[in-house]
């Protein structure tokens, strides 16, 4: 069969529908269609030439409909929790950098549509990698772009050269040969709430379909990658597989300071080299074995001019299988076994798949001649990477400059500012607290309003000499207790301290100099009911534990930053948190029996009770020196099992949101010697890099522990379903759909989610355990991914009914 | 002897409409519609209580799914009453020896909701003038086409047409009152040749009718719209485009690729298959089909299970018959499609069923039934060409 010519065209159901004119130049249409300016998805109408507005609206619907009824869904949820709030937050400053060789009319057009952008990019780089000529230079000349002439060859090299200029916080890249959507760079700033994204890449469509070579290429898989936001995490996903699905180079954003952890773009890849691709793929797998995230997001797409000849797709494919073996053999040589996946893969699947399906010219069979280039390609991709290492030497590749120190921003300090009590409990952490001390004395806020005091709790190693030692400009006062726990000790620091408002601080967090500062700020205004909470990025020693808990604990952060977060007791933590000594004796202050476990969600409770108030001081950083024993990790799972036990039975309406309502039932699966050496063996699947056994390990390992803990707590299975039982009737909040508002969640108590329809309930999310923090995204992904036709189908009947009676 | 009866009823979701109580024990199959637009089937047995509106819609939900959706979504992105009015159209109905039946088709057809059409009755080689009288009482337009076989009397009405578009339908047939009009507006989609509906039974009182509807599979084509480009033409599945009952064409477009073979269908010792023949022709010569769901056709399936058995029987033959004029106008690429088709028909359908039936017992036709296809299909090849002697007697 031979290949068809199609006319690529987008459709917008925020607009009346107008017929559909398809030339007879062309065999078919393929429609985009979007809603909302979101790419729903692809459809293909073969065989009119005029479509339409119903035929139109029918096929979408018929296609689409459910992926509709989702998006109608999220927004109406998302409104109700406040998340339309994010695409209002600040946008970084974009760098757009093009890398570009001898094909000056598709940099033209690129150039074209980046003016178009409905956010500025504060600046647009064009590197011209090796050029022939002048015509990039002459058209850059008469344009507002950076022109960067980069005489070594090579993609990545040019990509590197852009990013060392670029200035803007986060690069954007994109090809010569693509043509970008003016909403390309929109709502990038909520991306950067979470900053373990190391890149955003979006949807590359193509632009036309006119050639057999560009039909071909957009057969054979183009670069479609799905219609869904998809989160890729590093900690989860194994970084070379998932390095191909999660974009393509010609469409992601990088925030520069992921370089920086990272490296640059390898330069023995990409085109221009021997290797001829690839080089995006090896970013994105560096990114990912890095414990960081990147995020597809359909929503943010391009159109990619494909190549228009034979020629070209040739060579094109040939690169393809080349460049993967490449990347495959240099990943290979850097001890990622998982790497052989991908010759696996190619001559397993892929090529099989692909010679069979030519051979019998089944409809959607690509011509052999391209199967054979492409399996010559995967033949020969461990030369090539050879022969593009040897054109590499003694060419010394861009490094990145150091990042200049930056020196703090002294904070304005006015007369308002209360002065403060740093209470810092510790034990047996000499190291840690004499260097949290020296941090305290680098403070921007001035140091005579600002008292610490150190509870040493049943210190044996000498920390109170260390710290007589130490010359400090602030006021230090010691207290000595023998070993009865942080929560009686913050007690202790608190009856000692002098100032109203008073600064938790754990002594594995070394806070930065304007972290005091923030705290005074944040309570400036306040009446005394506030809780300021602090910012605590993890330390990562890049062992796949650490990344594991810095994911855990950035999200955790993460949640707490959104607009519309519903601050509960789980958003408590004790580690660099301020608040009233009214506040905490009005709420009865710590609460001993709680002593080493949960003690801060305890007391969150009933601060909340009291009518405290939660707020996220993303300015008062203090950095987390985490505890990175695995084993300890695993033993306070199940102390803080126990505590949860205590926590439901002191607080009984709590019962619903902790974690154990999760696992009622499963006591019997308490087995302990599944923990036995649990730390050697996770090093050894780590030393081996098999990330799914290990992931699975830990998190029974976990999981054993919780049960165990419940076990020591004496809670039998009845006795905690009773107590989940007990947890009386969730809060009802209702979001109704024909008229979506913003709800307000109460702090405390479970939360049953009422979806509705002019009055008539359509849906349910189950107040069960997602985790006790809680998390509007968590919820509306669930509520939206479990909801099923017959949902739809009964709005669908309401409309229809109430339409037919508003009509007569 | 076991109720096998299934009441037929209509539920329009759009308007709030009651239904009737079912008694206990009765089964009752509801056509859930929004306006002209046909969602699907919910099957319910009567408890002696009224069935509600809410029923239906909870019984539904699974069911019908997104389609209520879907048709929600539909009509908010067109815009309403932006349609101008639908082309007029001729309708043609064949008919023979069968006037009592032709007269509640003609009943029906006086019902259209559609401003300008005309009907043509044509009776194919009468052996009384009982459809003629009938005609002269409806006052529709009346021909004779002397010369037995369907196809025949189709292509006469195709001559005797007065408009652009010719819609077919049969005597045994009930077209709905929007019927027409969404057949005439699929012509305004550019590049279709040709626009079918759906079939829907007109009564399911006896065995026989529950058997073919349910068992065989009916006429359906189901409750999605689908456009069959000329491309499925090597696909060789014409029998999914649509039935002859139910189906409309441009009357010059038709002409040109030859009108319907007068070697098929009804009155020929093929027994059927005109309608997938032009299917097909219309598919391989660059048209493409558009099936409508709204555009709706109640039809009177065969009472007894001898006129059944007769009627499965002329489909297998029918099928044959179809692909053998396919394989007789066929390319070398095109007659291995036509094998192929042949042999997948053969293998999952004719034999499927009788080892479906016989071994694992799990097909609802009966042996004798499936048998009848079978042999029809077994005597296909012969009957095609005696056929085209027959035929070619005639012309001569």
């Amino acid at each position: 069969m031979s290949p068809r010519s199609a006319k690529v065209v987008a459709i917008s159901l925020d607009e009346p529908l107008v017929p559909l004119e398809v030339e007879a130049a062309y065999d078919e249409a393929v429609v985009f269609v979007f809603s909302h300016g979101r790419p729903l998805g692809r459809l293909r109408i073969a065989g009119l030439r005029v479509v339409t507005p119903e035929l139109q609206a029918a096929l979408v619907t018929e296609k689409f409909g459910h992926r509709l009824w989702q998006r109608e869904l999220r927004a109406a949820l998302e409104l109700a929790a406040g998340l339309d709030g994010l695409a209002q937050l600040p946008v970084p400053e974009v760098t757009v950098v093009i890398c570009t060789r001898n094909r000056p009319d598709d940099l033209a057009r690129c150039l074209d549509s980046l003016s178009a952008l409905r956010t500025s990019p504060v600046e647009v780089i064009v590197v011209d990698s090796a050029p022939s000529d002048e015509r990039a230079a002459e058209l850059c000349a008469d344009r507002p772009v950076r022109y960067l002439m980069e005489p070594v060859i090579g993609q990545s090299r040019a990509r590197n050269r852009g990013i060392v200029e670029a200035r803007g916080e986060l690069v954007a890249f994109t090809d010569d040969d693509v043509v970008v959507d003016p909403g390309w760079l929109d709502a990038l700033g909520h991306e950067l709430l979470d900053p373990l994204v190391g890149a955003i890449t979006g949807l590359v469509a193509p632009l036309e379909l006119e050639t057999p070579a560009q039909v071909i290429f957009e057969m054979h898989g183009g670069f479609d990658r799905g219609y869904e936001r998809t989160m890729f995490d590093g900690t989860r996903v194994g970084p070379t597989t998932s390095a191909g699905r999660a974009g393509a180079g010609a469409n992601v954003v990088f925030p520069r300071a992921v370089f920086e952890q990272v490296g640059l773009f390898a330069e023995d890849l990409g085109p221009g080299t021997p290797a001829r691709a690839s080089d995006d793929n090896d970013m994105f797998c560096r990114i990912l074995e890095a414990g960081l995230r990147i995020v597809y997001e359909p929503a943010r797409f391009v159109w990619h001019g494909h190549r228009r000849t034979e020629r070209e797709l040739r060579e094109l494919m040939y690169g393809y299988g080349a460049s993967s073996l490449a990347f495959a053999t240099k990943r290979l040589g850097e001890g990622d076994a998982s790497a052989l996946r991908l010759p696996v893969w190619w001559w397993g699947e892929h090529l099989p798949g692909d010679l069979l399906s030519a051979l019998r010219r089944g409809p959607n069979a690509i011509p052999l001649r391209y199967a054979l280039d492409e399996l010559r390609g995967t033949l020969a991709g461990p030369w090539l990477l050879h022969r593009s290492r040897q054109s590499r030497k003694g060419i010394a590749a861009i490094a990145l400059p150091r990042p200049s120190a930056s020196s703090p921003t002294p904070r304005v300090v006015s007369n308002e500012t209360p002065a403060l009590s740093i209470v810092i409990p510790t034990h047996n952490r000499r190291e840690l607290l004499v260097r949290l001390l020296d941090a305290l004395g680098a403070q921007t806020y001035p140091s005579e309003r600002m008292e610490v005091v150190a509870v040493l709790d049943g210190c044996t190693d000498g920390s109170a000499g260390a710290i007589r030692a130490l010359d400090l400009p602030y006021r230090l006062e010691l207290v000595e207790q023998d070993g009865r726990g942080a929560a009686e000790a913050r007690g202790a620091g608190v009856a000692a301290a002098r100032e109203e408002l008073v600064l938790f601080v754990d002594d594995d967090i070394i806070l930065e100099p304007g972290c005091v500062a923030a705290h005074a700020d944040a309570h400036r205004q306040g009446d005394g009911t506030i809780v300021a909470l602090g910012y605590c990025p993890p330390v990562s020693d890049g062992s796949w534990w650490s990344l594991v808990l810095r994911a855990w604990w950035e999200d955790h952060y993460r949640r707490k930053r959104i607009p519309g977060h519903r601050f509960g007791f789980a958003d408590m933590v004790t580690g660099n948190t301020s608040l009233t000594k009214s506040a905490l004796h009005g709420a009865g202050g710590f609460d001993p029996a709680f002593r080493g476990r949960r003690e801060d969600w305890e007391l969150g409770i009933r601060l909340l009770e009291h009518g405290s108030r939660f707020v996220h001081c993303h300015d008062a950083v203090g950095h987390h020196h985490l505890d990175l024993d695995l084993e300890r990790a695993v033993a306070r799972q199940r102390t803080e099992a126990a505590g949860d036990v205590e926590l439901a039975r002191k607080h009984p309406s709590t019962a619903v949101s902790l974690p154990f309502a999760g696992y009622l039932g499963q006591r019997h699966a308490a087995r302990p010697e599944l923990m036995a050496g649990i730390a050697e063996r996770a090093d050894r699947l780590e030393l081996h890099r098999v990330r799914r056994p290990w992931r699975r390990l830990v998190e029974r390992a976990m999981r054993q522990s919780y049960l165990l803990g419940l076990a020591d707590a004496g809670g039998s299975d009845a006795e905690l379903r009773a107590l989940v039982a007990a947890a009386g009737e969730p809060v009802r909040a209702f979001v109704d759909l024909a008229d979506p508002c913003r709800l307000s969640l109460p702090p405390l108590g479970a939360i049953a989610l009422e979806v509705v329809e002019q009055g008539s309930l359509i849906g349910r999310v189950d107040p069960r355990y997602p985790g006790a923090q809680w998390d509007w995204q968590h919820v509306i992904d669930r509520t939206v991914r479990g909801s099923s036709p017959a949902a739809a189908a009964a709005v669908a009947v309401i409309r229809s009914r109430g339409g037919a009676e508003r009509g007569d | 002897v076991p109720n096998v009866a299934i009441d037929l009823a209509e539920f329009d979701v759009a308007a709030a409409a009651t239904m009737p109580a079912v008694a206990p024990g009765h089964r009752l199959r509801v056509l859930v519609r929004s306006g002209p637009t046909p969602l699907g089937y919910v099957d319910l047995v009567g408890d002696g209580r009224p069935v509600g509106a809410a029923d239906l819609v909870r019984l539904g939900r699974a069911s019908l799914g997104g389609r209520l959706w879907a048709n929600v979504l539909t009509r908010g992105y067109t815009l309403e009453g932006r349609d101008v009015d639908p082309p007029a159209v001729s309708v043609v109905v064949c008919t023979r020896d069968r006037a009592s039946l032709l007269d509640g088709c003609l009943e029906a057809l006086a019902a259209q909701d559609h401003p300008r059409y005309e009907v043509i009755v044509v009776d194919n080689a009468p052996r009384d003038d009982t459809a003629r009288i009938v005609c002269e009482r409806r006052g529709v337009r009346y021909l004779v086409e002397p010369l037995r076989g369907l196809d025949r009397a189709r292509n006469a009405g195709l001559g005797a047409a007065t408009f652009e578009l010719v819609a077919y339908t049969d005597d045994d047939a009930r077209p709905d009152p929007g019927w027409l009009g969404a057949l005439a507006n699929g012509f305004s989609a550019e590049g279709v040749q040709c626009v079918t509906g759906l079939v829907v039974p007109a009564e399911l009182q006896t065995e026989a009718q529950v058997l073919f509807e349910d068992a065989y599979g009916g006429m359906g084509k189901g409750f999605v719209p689908t456009v069959f480009p000329p491309a499925r033409a090597r696909l060789m599945r014409p029998e999914r485009c649509g039935a002859g009952c139910n189906m409309a064409f441009r009357r010059l477009e038709l002409a040109r690729i030859g009108g319907f073979d007068p070697v098929l269908d009804v009155g020929t010792p093929t027994g059927g298959g005109g309608d997938l023949d032009a299917f097909q022709r219309v598919l391989e010569a660059g048209g493409t089909i558009l099936y409508r769901p709204d555009a709706i056709v109640r039809h009177y399936h065969r009472r007894t299970v001898s006129e059944l058995r007769r009627q499965l029987y002329d489909n297998g033959r029918a099928y044959v018959a179809v692909l053998g004029t396919a394989y007789g106008r066929a390319d070398r690429a095109g007659r291995i499609a036509v094998v192929r088709r042949g042999a997948a028909w053969i293998a999952s359908w004719l034999l499927a069923r009788p080892v479906r039936r016989v071994v694992r017992q799990r097909e609802e036709l009966p042996l004798l039934l499936i048998l009848a296809e079978l042999q029809g299909a077994l005597r296909g090849r012969g009957l095609l060409r005696r056929s085209r002697r027959e035929d070619a007697a005639q012309d001569g």
